[in-house]
């Protein structure tokens, strides 16, 4: 029985097993990986895309998905950034009240057409980014050098940057709502079965419109970080986080078909993924590479996903 | 003198921290119905999977025609000529008849390799359903069908060239009297062509008639095989749940309070004009053949399924039951009768099944105290006996009836006056049976009033107080407590049926 007990184990914690088997391997062979510098690298990099695909956990787990976050990093950063000048309080509030009306539309437009996510969000990521053109008239934008905004991004605690402790208190907070309050158990039971869902009562339409506000207010909330980290903002940046997070998700262990999942499993996802290109690029492979292990690793995660869920014993 | 067809000799199945078979053996003959009877949980399903490929004995040995062989997976399980038939449907909906039966072996044009000959598909397919004496048409979209007469499909997809042992799972859950006889009819076609049958039923009378032989499973062991000239009712359940049935005398608590009144309900197309009123404390009973919009009533008593009505009161107040929303607000609730389907969330911890109508109706708070969730869960588990030793597993890993224990808990959770139950026994040996029995009696004790429906007249005659009969869409019926038995239902539902 003891034997079972450490097989299950390692059957449902699969991702984390691989990932610190891995670590020791990166730590072991790859040159400079493990350093406090390194790491913190991996860190920062795993901090934006994390609230991104933290706040995409939502939707992911009610059985949706919301393409669009990339294109509401991109506008809310070049939002942000060109409020600076005016104050910081604006340069975050602003755009916070953006990603929600565009979580709100995103989220009505599906519920109430009873339409496929996938295209509605696809579609809001073409318009969200066009936006964005047009706001910054193809150009760049840089922040205020008189604002305090740059704060957010570029302040130390303890030498190691402000905004990770951020994201690890987004990630909690969202571990809280999925796993402790009423919407976030709603959430598992729209993912898991709909029609059981209506007959209990839930109010299918609304909980998914939450769902989409909190994936599309976390991908304003990175973009705040990331433009005030980086100080220049384009309609271009974030190009592409849609996939990285949607990744990160499958990888960590959630289901895209809905009803498993939790912010735990994505905040691994994330890791994992950015620990591998990180050492790819200390081990100086290709550009190409990088891509394809992306890709590997997807295919083998979502492989995994089905062959656990059709349980032979 | 007929042979073996097969042979299960010493069979163990292991799950950690549970034995589900413990040594049992099982043998089947050539063209013989072998029913497996037993209680929920005591390994008829395991052991019927195991013989499928879907599970892997732990140890023991499975006989074939004389030959030991290892059924490592399902694939082996089907070139062996094994086909199961289960009780909860899976077959795709939005496809035809032809396309669901041919499921996997589509027939393809000779001259154009990938592509499919319709044709050949609906000639062959109506000649399976010819050959069953089944009034199905081919190109009939599968969800267009009744759930009996999928059932029925399901049969006739099972059917194939290499058919050896049919296994069937609940065949007639979903069927009326009429389809369940097609389906005995084809029994006994099948037996004449050889083809050995093990049936796995709660109904115990309709075992009886279908069989040549009883094998009874309890707690993982068998414990008595029958041949036809030897069954004996009582003395089969005895073996089967280890106690003699005690026959619950009927109570009758309704007052004369009305709880809920409706006055000319419409259904369009199949119900017309339904009235009627609930007492409190009572028992009431809806019965109807096919065809009689007995299941659209009752769902439209919790609105899921639209209809108009003049006017419906509950506790007095006027109300429009367009939604479940509306009718849980009003303190009614709904027991589905498909619970894969309707009711279980079967990836989500048996914690999250028990306690989402209790969130949201009764704790109502944003942040869910666990340990106020826990409280309440156990007390339900103790109350309904329902057997499940960790609340976070997932709800799948129970069996069915303990399943349905899970959502009956979960309508009981939120103290509803008025409880709707459709087919709340289907799929459920018979001690949870009469446990969930005794449970309806209780609540229409403590002031609840219920409407029941079943699959099984005889059932509804046990537990009803009154009996309202439907068909084609009207109220052409009532009886009362001791007018209440079998024969005036299906005279009633009968004879109005016959009149047209």
């Amino acid at each position: 029985m003891g034997k079972s007990i450490i097989k299950n184990l390692f059957k449902k914690q699969a991702v984390l097993m691989v990932f610190i088997f891995l670590f020791i391997i990166f730590a072991f062979f790859v040159p400079s990986f493990f350093s406090a510098r390194n790491l913190i690298n991996i860190l920062k990099q795993s901090a934006i895309l994390g609230i991104v695909a933290c706040g995409l956990t939502f939707p992911v787990i009610a059985g949706n998905v919301d393409l669009s976050v990339g294109s509401i990093v991109s506008l809310c950063g070049v939002v942000a950034l060109s409020l600076s000048y005016q104050s910081i309080w604006l340069a975050i509030f602003i755009p916070i009240v953006l990603a929600v009306i565009i979580g709100l539309i995103n989220g009505f437009i599906v519920t109430k057409f009873n339409a496929n996510s996938v295209i509605i969000t696809l579609g809001s990521l073409a318009v969200i980014r066009g936006l964005a053109l047009i706001y910054t008239g193809g150009k760049m934008v840089e922040g205020s050098d008189a604002s305090k905004f740059i704060l957010i991004g570029r302040s130390l605690i303890g030498g190691v940057p402000a905004y990770i402790f951020i994201f690890i208190i987004i990630a909690v907070i969202l571990g809280i709502v999925l796993n402790f309050t009423t919407l976030g158990r709603f959430v598992y039971h729209i993912g898991s079965n709909i029609e059981a869902g209506k007959i209990a009562g839930i109010n299918i339409d609304n909980i998914r419109i939450y769902t989409f506000i909190i994936s599309a207010v976390a991908s304003a909330l990175a973009a705040i970080i990331l433009s005030s980290r980086l100080y220049t903002a384009s309609p271009l940046t974030g190009n592409g986080y849609e996939f990285d997070a949607v990744a990160a998700i499958v990888v960590g262990g959630s289901s895209l078909f809905g009803g498993k999942g939790n912010i735990y499993r994505t905040v691994i996802g994330i890791f994992f993924i950015v620990m591998v290109i990180n050492a790819m690029i200390l081990l100086n492979l290709p550009v190409a590479f990088q891509y394809i292990a992306k890709a590997v690793i997807i295919v083998v995660a979502v492989w995994l996903d089905i062959r656990t869920s059709r349980v032979i014993i | 003198m007929s042979e073996k067809i097969l042979e299960a000799k010493n069979i163990i199945k292991d799950f950690p921290g549970t034995r589900a078979l413990d040594d049992v053996d099982f043998d089947l003959l050539r063209g013989e119905v072998h029913s497996v009877i037993g209680e929920n949980g005591a390994g008829k399903s395991t052991l019927m999977k195991i013989i499928c490929g879907d599970f892997i004995k732990t140890s023991g040995q499975i006989i074939i025609e004389g030959k030991e062989t290892e059924i490592k997976n399902p694939t082996d399980s089907l070139n062996l000529g094994i086909r199961m038939i289960y009780q909860e449907l899976e077959n795709l909906q939005k496809l035809s008849v032809a396309e669901n039966i041919f499921l996997g072996k589509l027939p393809k044009q000779k001259k154009l390799p990938f592509i499919l000959n319709s044709k050949k598909l609906s000639n062959d397919s109506l000649k399976i359903l010819n050959e069953l004496n089944l009034d199905i048409k081919p190109r009939e979209k599968l969800s267009n069908l009744s759930v009996g007469a999928q059932q029925l499909v399901e049969v006739a997809k099972a059917l194939s060239a290499n058919l050896k042992i049919l296994i069937m799972d609940e065949p007639t859950s979903s069927l009326n009297q009429k389809e369940t006889e097609q389906l005995f009819k084809i029994i006994e076609k099948l037996k004449n062509q050889g083809i050995s049958i093990i049936y796995i039923s709660h109904r115990l009378k309709e075992v009886i008639d279908v069989s040549d032989r009883i094998s009874i499973l309890r707690d993982g062991r068998k414990v008595g095989t029958y041949e036809k000239k030897d069954f004996k009712e009582d003395e089969i359940i005895k073996l089967m749940i280890g106690k003699s049935l005690k026959t619950a005398g009927k109570q009758n608590y309704s007052s004369d309070e009305v709880v809920m009144s409706i006055k000319d309900l419409n259904i369009n197309k199949k119900i017309y004009n339904f009235s009627m009123e609930l007492k409190k404390g009572e028992i009431l009973g809806i019965s109807g053949l096919a065809g009689s919009g007995k299941e659209e009533l009752m769902k439209s008593f919790f609105g899921l399924w639209p209809s108009r009505s003049e006017k419906i009161l509950v506790y007095g107040q006027a109300v429009n039951l367009k939604n479940p929303k509306n009718a849980l607000k009003k303190g009614i609730v709904y027991l589905p009768e498909e619970r894969k389907l309707q009711s279980l969330f079967l990836e989500l911890p048996i914690r999250y099944n028990f306690s989402v109508l209790w969130i949201h109706r009764i704790y109502r708070k944003f942040f869910i105290a666990a340990k106020n969730e826990k409280n309440i869960i156990a007390e339900y588990i103790e109350k309904l006996r329902v057997k499940a030793s960790n609340a976070e597993y997932m709800v799948s890993s129970l069996s069915g009836g303990n399943q349905q224990k899970v959502i009956i808990s979960r309508l009981l959770m939120i103290s509803p006056n008025i409880i709707i139950l459709n087919d709340p026994t289907r799929g459920v040996d018979i001690g949870s049976k009469e446990e969930i029995h005794n449970i309806i009696s209780g609540l229409a004790k403590s002031g609840a009033s219920i409407i029941f429906s079943s699959s099984e007249i005889p059932e509804v005659c046990n537990v009803s107080n009154r009996v309202l009969v439907l068909s084609r869409g009207r109220l052409i019926s009532e009886f009362k407590d001791s007018d209440v038995n079998v024969d005036n239902i299906i005279t009633a539902a009968t004879k109005a049926d016959v009149k047209r």
